[in-house]
């Protein structure tokens, strides 16, 4: 079961995106109020570094951004050191701690037309990437030698409608993006081509792909669609770019699915529905190879009084998920297995 | 907006913005006063009343659209993209053309001209495709055996068009030329008085209508920074109206001028207010017609371009005893395969620091941009060719920052990847397997296997720039440079 541990309303208006430090110690949240705003565990003695179902969290600082433009999404680099924030007014600033431990803004990117929808860094930190509503997946890197330069590395309009979101390989430097247009597409530097492709487009969604995520591998990537199914896909031993869906779990979603986030370290599903609700999906260990990628709702809780905008799993601490809502509530839960 | 032809950076800024900036969708000029119906508010889109000939072009003069198609259709479709399309659409070229034929054939005095010009990258992609299969022309070229390719090609073209009705086809390097000769001028210019207005530089080329489009539109501080040369298409548009027509007699709406050319955005580029005579209500280029549109023409008609005998190729410029050379070839220019005008300025830059060296492109952080530095006392020079959306984006993000004293002084900028070679309306490959860029290397090549122009042999640079008369004075400012102009984004007030 989901056990509740804190309940955070520090935002004003719906909340849109939760992101966890790489450490799994902190985490960023974001929304209408176009603030970002950082919580940590309460009371962050020395001595204890776990997190467990009695930890609490706070809120540490409160980052009032220039944004114009309600903040849709946040994201921190590996390294923990920067965080992007995504707005609607098209463009994504970098924040970075100074030694006051003051957040400031190093650098503004522009480069979208109108609202940026979600960014995400890769893991090996070269890179980031934004989509927007133009349709368009931008892929940057950051210099930071003194300076924050930023390249804009590739552009990609291979979607035919508005990109909602963008989520990298665990380990390397591999993109997805999930889009109105109902599908997903994978995208690869060629380090031949001097340039990223788009490698697959993994169709058969119904409606807007609105999340992805990787399995802890990186060899299976689960959707969550407007058309109220998730999906799992994996991708062939002897072509690593072809993708096919081998499971749709459908008729638990009572609304569309807005997140999807799988746990890298305990292989849980969770997922974000605009019917209030977080589900838990765990898969049953397959007796043989035909039995793989069979997935039971493990657990289901309302858990904000409005649609839930986003669930991530700690990438540290086991079991422990965030979530946000439209209802402005961050919430942290711990997963107890019963 | 998935029409083909037009380079992605123009895909991505919507066409729409560029022709009908109002809300009432009507040009400017004439402004009109909706009249209230007691159903659904009217739109209406009228055209530039441009004539050919004397005769305005047969297209939808008015068309109206609901209110209610307006709001349930994410682009407005009849506005900009398919008005201009059709007006340049080779349907009615080779309406226009065989109405010509017709007319001369008849002995009709018409009064007429139509000109054609080849772009040369469009003459390179065509020859690739329809001259000879790959191994055969590797053979050919190796040995020297025929005419070069895209020379035959250029011929075949001018049989092509003159048989559907075309009165003369010339090649564009009188045209690149002057535009190198100018760029040159105005870069060493604004260099002279950097220290006056450090923002002069850099300088950033204004020949690629995607790149000058996108910029107009989203990055409008940026404007100050292109280079207000006109790229060759127009300035042989206005060098066949302006100084050549009157030569022959004929008033710019009797010169009928199409360009071949490797994209769409140079239709764009031509139905641009600033390239209509406004006295004579005449485009400096009347259309544009590309490579894609030629096949399709030819299939349609269920022809091949090697059914055409090849013709001599024209020389409208032809002044005093007339001597060819010049005009009947194509050519290519030193440098990148877009016309090589950083490599140009590289090289005059060079010439008067002294330098004898030829120009080492250093590739940047990826293929498809390069770096070439002049060191004089003062400092290092820096010249950078820099093509497709990435590069352009990093560019334009330095020129908003102080991270602008680290770019180049010039910048060569083209929209498509690679370059013109790679306009997006150029033919694509017929080998399935072969990816866009090996394409473009195989085009570059064929490029630059072409006779180098020489600028200063050019015996008509000289003649033209006497016709042209002082600098300072109308005809040579209207042939040679244009400005630019921020689009105003049109805000429909919609909160997401």
């Amino acid at each position: 079961m989901l056990k509740l541990i804190s309940n955070l309303n520090n935002h004003k208006g719906k909340v849109w995106s939760v992101a966890w430090n790489p450490t799994g110690a902190s985490f960023a949240s974001c929304g209408e109020d176009k603030a970002v705003n950082i919580y940590q565990k309460e009371g962050s003695s020395n001595t204890d570094n776990e997190i467990t179902e009695d930890t609490r969290w706070t809120l540490a600082k409160k980052i009032g951004t220039n944004h114009e433009r309600t903040i849709r999404d946040v994201a921190w680099s590996p390294c923990g050191k920067y965080i992007a924030v995504a707005s609607f007014d098209a463009t994504i600033s970098i924040w970075e701690k100074n030694k006051s431990n003051e957040y400031e803004c190093v650098t503004t990117v522009e480069g979208h037309e109108n609202e940026v929808k979600s960014v995400s860094w890769s893991p090996s930190g070269q890179y980031f990437a934004s989509c927007s509503r133009d349709k368009n997946v931008m892929i940057w890197s950051m210099s930071a030698d003194g300076e924050y330069d930023i390249e804009c590395e590739s552009v990609h309009s291979a979607h035919t409608q508005d990109v909602k979101r963008v989520v990298w390989h665990p380990t390397e430097d591999i993109l997805l993006s999930a889009s109105y247009d109902d599908t997903i597409k994978v995208y690869r530097n060629d380090p031949n081509d001097g340039d990223w492709a788009c490698t697959a487009t993994l169709q058969g969604h119904e409606s807007t792909v609105w999340s992805v995520d990787f399995d802890s591998t990186g060899s299976r990537i689960v959707s969550a669609s407007d058309d109220r199914s998730i999906r799992i896909w994996t991708n062939s031993k002897d072509n690593e770019n072809r993708w096919s869906c081998v499971s749709k779990l459908e008729g638990y979603h009572h609304r569309p699915v807005y997140d999807v986030s799988w746990s890298k370290t305990n292989g849980l599903i969770a997922t974000a529905c605009g019917d209030d609700h977080i589900r838990i999906f765990k898969e049953i260990s397959a007796v043989n190879e035909l039995e793989r990628n069979v997935f039971d709702l493990a657990f289901t809780v309302k858990a904000h009084s409005s649609d839930v905008n986003r669930v991530q799993w700690n990438p540290k601490a086991e079991g422990i998920l965030a979530s946000c809502s439209d209802d402005g509530c961050v919430k942290i839960w711990k997963w107890i297995d019963v | 907006m998935s029409t083909p032809g037009f380079s992605s950076i123009l895909k991505l800024t919507e066409l729409d913005d560029f022709i009908a900036p109002s809300q009432e969708c009507i040009k400017p000029a004439q402004p009109l006063k909706p009249t209230p119906q007691p159903s659904a508010a009217k739109v209406r889109i009228e055209l530039e009343d441009v004539s050919i000939g004397g005769v305005v072009p047969q297209v939808p003069q008015k068309v109206e659209i609901n209110l209610t198609d307006c709001l349930a259709c994410s682009g407005c479709i009849t506005s900009a993209e398919s008005i201009l399309i059709s007006q340049q659409s080779p349907e009615e070229l080779v309406r226009i053309l065989e109405k010509n034929k017709n007319s001369k054939q008849a002995k009709v005095d018409n009064n007429f001209l139509a000109i054609v010009t080849l772009g040369t990258q469009a003459v390179i992609s065509l020859a690739r495709k329809y001259l000879v299969p790959p191994q055969e022309m590797a053979e050919r070229l190796a040995a020297r055996k025929y005419l070069v390719p895209p020379q035959e090609m250029a011929e075949r073209l001018a049989g092509f068009f003159k048989d559907l009705g075309a009165d003369k086809v010339i090649t564009i390097t009188l045209a690149e030329d002057l535009c190198l000769i100018e760029s040159g001028k105005e870069f060493v210019e604004k260099l002279e008085n950097i220290n006056r207005d450090p923002t002069s530089l850099p300088i950033i080329s204004g020949v690629c209508p995607g790149w000058v489009c996108y910029a107009e539109k989203l990055h409008p501080y940026a404007i100050k920074n292109i280079s207000r040369v006109k790229s060759p298409q127009q300035i042989m548009g206005s060098l066949l109206k302006l100084v050549y027509g009157p030569r022959v007699n004929h008033s710019p709406d009797e010169i009928y001028h199409v360009s071949l050319m490797s994209c769409f955005d140079r239709k764009l580029e031509a139905s641009r207010k600033d390239f209509i005579l406004e006295e004579y209500r005449s485009k400096e280029v009347d259309s544009v017609i590309t490579p894609l549109e030629i096949e399709n023409l030819l299939e349609s008609i269920g022809k091949h371009l090697l059914d055409y005998e090849p013709a001599n190729l024209d020389n409208p410029f032809e002044f005093g005893n007339g001597s060819l050379g010049i005009g009947a070839s194509i050519m290519s220019h030193l440098g990148s395969g877009s016309g090589g005008f950083a490599e140009y300025i590289f090289r005059i830059m060079s010439a008067k620091h002294g330098i004898q060296a030829d120009v080492t492109w250093i590739v940047g952080r990826n293929p498809d941009i390069s770096e070439a530095v002049i060191p004089t006392p003062t400092g290092d020079l820096k010249f950078s060719v820099a093509t497709g959306f990435r590069n352009i984006q990093t560019i334009v993000r330095k020129l908003k920052t102080k991270m602008r004293a680290n770019l180049p002084h010039y910048i060569e900028i083209m929209a498509c990847p690679t370059g013109c070679l790679n306009g997006g309306a150029q033919l694509r490959s017929q080998d399935s397997e072969q990816g866009g860029r090996e394409l473009s290397c195989d085009l570059e090549k064929m490029y630059h296997e072409l006779p180098a122009e020489i600028l200063q042999d050019n015996p008509f640079v000289e003649q033209i720039y006497n016709l042209l008369g002082n600098p300072d004075g109308k005809l040579y400012n209207d042939v040679l440079y244009t400005d630019f102009h921020a689009i105003e984004k049109s805000n429909l007030g919609i909160k997401w």
